[in-house]
């Protein structure tokens, strides 16, 4: 039988993630994916970031791992978001050619050490006293673990839906995985069901782009790694195009052969994603709705046609289609569906991802109930470094929220519990002017360096940039400008805002209609990249968000980080009412700040706790 | 502090009564009245039961303590949601120590101070400012204070804030929507629309902040200074105000050397009346002290009352106490002695005074109902409106306030930065309710309770 340390059940961007930081960290690896030309797949549309995910995808950048450099090597078409508002809330998100960034990673990944891939399909997980012992595959095989990260996506127990029929399936062409699904409530794994859904895709030769307005990335395009330093590829465009009262009249007369509508699917879908079917039903008072034709892939004719996700029978699909302006003519390669799967409800897991049920079984993706790539990654990269530490006997490493989006993310998923798909906005997180995608490497590179997962050169350049970055930032405080008739002049000359009294350039540069420019005003500035001085603006201009949050932040850390044992009986606490006690029980906060975060607790309850955390630590003292 | 033992404490003042009241709280309650309580007549079951009044008689080892009424409630129906005992005995401190003594030593522990709210609270039966209004309701000095008190108590304030609470969530979502769907078609409301919300909200703190001057009177009363030179019948009228004899009245000009203070109530408020030593130009030194206490009180006091004697002619100490009394915050001109031969010429047409005698018992209720007509414009109390008493809610108040104008002041440079100000805003609401949970609140408030409660 074939030993492990770690073995990933998946290879998607939570797979694949969990498999490289697992085998970098010195632990033997294996990777399970049924079909090996699936790894990294995207099953959904063909982009990375947004609000609130590319935040993720940079912190995963500054840990060490891998998204954000793939995707900078296969993105055709990188675009800043809210870029007309302020810095922590721009975010980066970039069009993909998805078979070169399937190639990419895969490339990747074979060449890291200790990693095997298996083609193979994982039918159970063995555990023996609480504790994983390995995996039997679909030939019977068995391989030995002490630690398992199931990443399977939408695979356990998959249903697809197009119009009434039903096809059991992870995703359209892939079988789905049944008996892992049972063996995971065999070892008393609670599963329930979510849905989501995909649009059809279409053939590129089919669509008359010439009526179409066509949409660019930025120039020059920013890429989303912190070590990028050139981006290569070619840009690509997107089209824009609107569905019409027409569009809407063929959807609304097909509903009887909705699965959505009918009641067919059970699983709940997401809000923020509905079909284009929900998105008729539910805002009637609207004429049109947009779509986005985004290219798949260079090597392939399909077109992803974002905004109209849809469950309906093919034929529906194709008559709604072609009332469409530019897609009169068009040509569906796949059709869409809905798929419902199995998640595991995650206050089943700790903040460290590994379940509260079978130590050494990890979580990651789409079975903790999140939708989206970036989740996904960030989740696979946590579970696998924390499989690893599992392995090499290490304290577990969990990300705190007011630190980092992929913190916001598994405390909100540990502590709540998700009743649709889970997906990251900006809105979750309280700290959001301190946690921009600008600094996730002062954020996080020091962490990444300590688990070992980000090289050492790497954070050297990090380091180098950061010393920059302060060095600036003391510089601009340093100089001072008084409205002398030179700086007058010099203001003039560039169009700049006057000023009465001597100020800092840094108090200047607070004022919000001036923005850091390179002339004399702002000193000499050729040492430092386009990139430094940004950030040393941002700096400068939150100074005043930044301390307050901080402040807030340090306030609530005293209590925020009092440790609690997952051990402790709850019902033993006289004074917590039944109801909590047992929510308590089941959630197992690690913390008093995910305590107080759970839902339904009250500050009585709290107190109750912090009362008992107390005694107790005298009489243990 | 441990919540699986019982507490016990005497919970009416100290001081003889006609009843004295001694309560339980905790899992034994039952136990430990049952072990010294003797009921008159028999029971019919084992034990009392619960919200049942029972009459009999106390015990310790050396005999009956007093003749007394228990009733035992049985959690969660009580204050603490705890099993609870309440006896009543008679109200002799004496008796009442003894009786307690006999509970502690049947089991009970002495209650902490503020223990039996601080139970209340952490068991969920009242909310963080509930628990505040008990505070405050036990120490109310007057009706409106104990309404005020009453009022936070059932979560007054707190409704109202959740007025303010709603606008801000209305707010933030819009903010919110516009950051994190960039790409999305919808349109948010425009700035102005979301300033017109926060305009509203700001209203509402506005009033809650201003109602903490009335609040402050509330709580702590109204300060009424009396001034006059001397000999004018000040010490009188303050006797005839309060309608004791609390101030040394004689003949002779300059009996009151020292500040004396009266308290009373008057409208629902709590007022302290201040008599005053006489205003006038050639002091003595002890007079001289007395004379700048004076002055003194009626700079700090809420409303000044000056008296002017009818009887003598308008001189230079009059001048002193009408310029003094023009500085006051809310002025009150009185003439006494007009049953005397009237003498004085009242020298200023903008101040018009009210004439009395207090000797004679004239025009004591017009000046009564003047001071009461100003006293309630300063509580401002009206029935509905709830007001902020306490420091630690006009703190959070001011801030709530000027986060929310933060929020207004930044929209236009940016939506994340206003939505900033507009969460800041919420969690100091948080903070308000209890809901955000800090340690250094909770022993702040529970400091304050006195024992019993």
């Amino acid at each position: 039988m074939e030993k492990f340390d770690v073995i990933v059940i998946g290879g998607g961007h939570a797979g694949c993630e969990a498999a490289y930081a697992s085998a970098k960290l010195g632990c033997r690896t294996a990777m399970l994916i049924p079909n090996i030309s699936t790894i990294a797949k995207m099953s959904c549309n063909p982009a990375i970031g947004g609000p609130g995910k590319s935040q993720i995808v940079r912190e995963i950048d500054a840990l060490g791992g891998l998204m954000a450099a793939v995707i900078d090597q296969s993105g055709i078409q990188f675009r800043t978001l809210n870029a007309s508002k302020g810095p922590a809330v721009r975010a980066n998100r970039a069009q993909a050619d998805t078979k070169v960034y399937e190639y990419v990673m895969r490339n990747i990944l074979d060449k890291t050490e200790n990693l095997k891939i298996i083609e193979a399909e994982a039918h159970e997980i063995e555990a023996d006293n609480g504790k994983v012992k390995g995996i039997v595959l679909n030939n019977g095989n068995k391989l030995k673990a002490s630690c398992v990260i199931v990443s399977t996506g939408t695979f356990l127990n998959g249903l697809l839906h197009t119009g009434m029929e039903q096809t059991p399936g992870g995703r359209a062409g892939d079988a789905p995985s049944t008996k892992l699904s049972s063996s995971l409530k065999k070892l008393g794994v609670k599963l329930s069901r979510l849905k989501t859904g995909t649009p059809p895709r279409l053939d590129k030769n089919s669509i008359d782009y010439s009526a179409l307005k066509p949409q660019k990335g930025d120039s020059p395009p920013q890429p989303f790694s912190y070590f990028t330093e050139k981006l290569e590829r070619p840009e690509e465009l997107c089209h824009l195009t609107w569905t019409n009262e027409r569009t809407h009249e063929v959807i609304k007369n097909s509903l009887h052969r909705s699965p959505l509508f009918s009641g067919v699917i059970e699983g709940v879908g997401p809000r923020y994603c509905p079909s284009i079917e929900d998105k008729v039903v539910r805002f009637p008072e609207k004429s049109s709705h947009h779509i986005f034709l985004e290219p798949v892939s260079l090597d392939s004719p399909e077109v992803y046609p974002n905004g109209i996700s849809t469950s309906l029978p093919a034929d529906v699909q194709l008559d709604f289609i072609r009332t469409v302006e530019g897609l009169e003519k068009a040509e569906i390669i796949k059709p869409g569906y809905a798929v419902e799967y199995d998640f595991a409800q995650p206050t089943q897991i700790y903040p460290t991802l590994e379940t509260k049920k079978v130590g050494g079984l990890f979580f990651a993706g789409q079975i903790n109930g999140t939708s989206g790539y970036e989740e996904a990654a960030g989740q696979g990269l946590l579970a696998g470094i924390n499989a690893a530490r599992k392995v090499k006997e290490k304290e577990p490493l969990t990300l705190h929220r007011s630190k980092s989006y992929i913190g916001v993310m598994i405390d909100d998923l540990t502590t709540l519990g998700t009743q649709e798909p889970y997906r990251m906005f900006t809105s979750r997180a309280e700290h959001r002017l301190v946690m921009r995608q600008d600094n996730a490497d002062t954020r996080l590179c020091e962490t990444g360096l300590r688990i070992g997962l980000l090289p050492e050169p790497k954070y050297l350049a990090y380091k180098k940039k950061q010393e920059k970055i302060n060095l600036l930032v003391k510089n601009l405080n340093r100089k001072m400008i008084a409205p002398n008739k030179e700086t007058i002049a010099v203001l003039r000359e560039h169009n700049m805002p006057k000023i009465n009294d001597p100020v800092s350039v840094a108090q200047y540069l607070r004022r919000p209609d001036v923005t850091i420019e390179k002339n004399r005003i702002f000193g000499d500035l050729s040492e430092f990249s386009d990139e430094v001085i940004l950030r040393a603006e941002i700096e400068i201009k939150y100074e005043g968000y930044i301390k307050r949050q901080e402040k807030w932040i340090k306030e609530l850390e005293g209590i925020e980080n009092i440790p609690i044992a997952t051990g402790i009986n709850y019902s033993g606490i006289s004074g917590l009412s039944t109801e909590l006690a047992q929510k308590l029980t089941a959630i197992k906060p690690m913390t008093f700040g995910q305590a107080s975060r759970i839902s339904g607790i009250t500050p009585a309850a709290l107190s109750i706790l912090m009362v008992h955390l107390k005694t107790k630590k005298q009489k243990n003292a | 502090m441990k919540l699986d033992d019982t507490i016990a404490a005497i919970a009416t003042p100290i001081g003889e009564g006609g009843l004295g009241v001694i309560r339980l709280s905790g899992q034994n309650s039952l136990e430990i009245i049952q072990k010294a309580f003797t009921p008159k007549s028999k029971l019919k079951s084992d034990s009392l039961k619960s919200h049942r009044l029972y009459f009999g008689k106390l015990k310790d080892k050396t005999g009956t303590i007093d003749e007394v009424c228990v009733v035992y409630m049985k959690a969660p129906r009580s204050y603490t949601k705890e099993n609870s005992a309440e006896v009543s005995c008679h109200g002799s401190p004496a008796v009442l120590r003894r009786a307690l003594k006999c509970l502690i030593t049947n089991g009970a522990r002495m209650a902490e101070p503020g223990e039996f709210t601080k139970r209340a609270f952490l068991n969920g039966r009242i909310d963080l400012s509930q628990a505040e209004g008990v505070i405050d309701l036990i120490k109310a000095r007057s009706e409106g204070a104990a309404d005020a008190a009453f009022k936070l108590m059932e979560g007054g304030l707190s409704s109202r804030i959740n007025v303010v609470k709603e606008k801000l969530v209305h707010t933030l979502a819009q903010l919110e929507a516009s950051i994190d769907f960039p790409d999305e078609e919808f349109q948010t409301e425009t700035d102005e629309q979301l300033i017109k919300h926060l305009d509203k909200a700001t209203d509402r703190m506005n009033s809650l902040l201003r109602s903490y001057e009335s609040g402050k009177f509330l709580k702590h009363g109204m300060g009424l200074a009396i001034i006059g030179k001397p000999n004018v019948g000040k010490s009188s009228l303050l006797n005839a105000l309060i309608e004791e004899e609390r101030s040394i009245v004689t003949g002779h000009p300059g009996t009151t050397r020292d500040l004396i203070r009266a308290e009373t109530e008057l409208a629902g408020l709590p007022v302290e009346l201040i008599d005053t030593a006489g205003l006038h130009c050639s002091p003595e030194e002890v007079e001289a002290i007395g004379i700048e206490r004076a002055l003194k009180a009626a700079k700090s006091a809420d409303a000044v009352i000056a008296l002017f004697d009818a009887s003598r002619e308008w001189d230079e100490a009059d001048e002193q106490v009408l310029e003094t009394l023009k500085k006051a915050k809310i002025p009150i001109a009185v003439i006494n002695k007009t049953d005397m031969t009237h003498k004085l010429n009242w020298p200023d047409a903008s101040i018009i005074p009210l004439p009395l005698s207090v000797k004679e018992r004239v025009g004591i209720d017009g000046l009564l109902e003047s001071i009461k007509t100003v006293v309630s414009d300063a509580g401002n109390i009206s029935q509905e409106e709830p007001v902020v008493t306490r420091t630690r809610h006009l703190e959070i108040f001011k801030r709530i306030a000027s986060d929310i104008q933060r929020a207004k002041d930044e929209m236009a440079i940016g939506r994340e930065l206003s939505a900033a100000g507009v969460w800041d805003a919420l969690e100091e609401i948080k903070r308000f309710t209890g809901e955000s949970y800090t340690d250094e609140i909770l022993s702040k408030i529970f400091d304050e309770f006195c024992i019993g409660k």
